[in-house]
């Protein structure tokens, strides 16, 4: 599994979509909000938008707001349609018989722990354990 | 995230000094043979291990590195992080003051990279080199013609 700056920043970003609770808002004040820059979150939401995890209104009462419900959408989601593959390891053909085995035992089997992990978890359950800590 | 090719190319170099080495030396060349892996970058990769106490040299021509400790005393998470140095797939899971934002405190996000470093250190420390050698020796044997 691997976790990019774009993967952590566009989850980021989607927790203020998920705050807003369905009003649009713009990328300038998720720029504001999260210290992340402006050219930055348009390719991040060029590409969720892309994924069919965000839809746009232009204007300039514009901006983002989530396509499906909170509870709907999953940290794999966000992170697989910025990252594309997540896992650790480049696999190829034809690979010595130590590193066949090390990726089937070890290195696929952190993937799917991770994977489960990154599935199971909603942008709502993200948000909710916030606010439960910060009660 | 941090699982580094390095890393696991350390992985694959205990691994085989663990198979093949029998109690012996294993010179880096023959690991280098084995794995594909270059021997300027084994050698990279064997000074941290070394570093780390996970094995030793023997000197002379028939010298090479072998196992510092017991195969099951020597865990994959070792490995990992003799190379690596702490397992995260986020900077801020080892360290708080790395956060480029300095929003720790109402960080949304860090509880779930912590989750997931934490699944990732338990999956590589509940390995070891002996589980590994064993798995990896049966499925050759059953591999054989």
């Amino acid at each position: 599994m691997k976790i990019s700056t774009k993967g952590r920043y566009g989850l980021r970003a989607m927790l203020e979509l998920v705050r807003a609770n369905g009003k649009l808002v713009s990328l300038s004040a998720i720029a504001q909000q999260e210290s992340l820059s402006l050219n930055y979150l348009e390719s991040i939401f060029s590409q969720m938008k892309h994924a069919r995890l965000v839809c746009s209104a232009t204007g300039a009462q514009g901006g983002y707001r989530l396509a499906q419900p909170a509870d709907q959408i999953s940290a794999f989601d966000v992170l697989s349609s910025l990252e594309g593959d997540l896992s650790v390891t480049e696999e190829g053909p034809n690979m010595p018989p130590i590193r066949q085995y090390l990726t089937k035992n070890v290195w696929d089997v952190i993937d799917q722990k991770v994977e489960v992990i990154l599935k199971s978890t909603s942008l709502k359950d993200l948000l909710d354990a916030q606010q439960k800590k910060q009660d | 995230m941090k699982l580094s090719t390095r890393s696991r190319y350390a992985l694959e170099g205990m691994l085989y000094l663990a198979a093949f080495g029998q109690g012996g030396p294993v010179p880096v060349k023959e690991i280098s043979e084995a794995t594909g892996i270059s021997t300027a970058y084994l050698e990279q990769i064997f000074f941290l291990l070394k570093k780390a106490g996970l094995v030793v040299t023997i000197r002379g021509s028939r010298g090479g590195f072998l196992p510092a400790k017991p195969l099951s005393d020597i865990t994959a998470g070792m490995v990992v992080r003799a190379i690596d140095g702490a397992i995260c797939p986020v900077r801020c899971v080892a360290d708080p003051s790395l956060c480029a934002s300095n929003r720790i405190a109402v960080c949304a996000t860090r509880p779930l990279w912590i989750r997931v470093a934490n699944a990732i250190s338990d999956t590589l420390d509940g390995m070891t080199l002996e589980s590994l050698k064993n798995g990896f020796l049966a499925e050759r044997e059953v591999q054989k013609p």
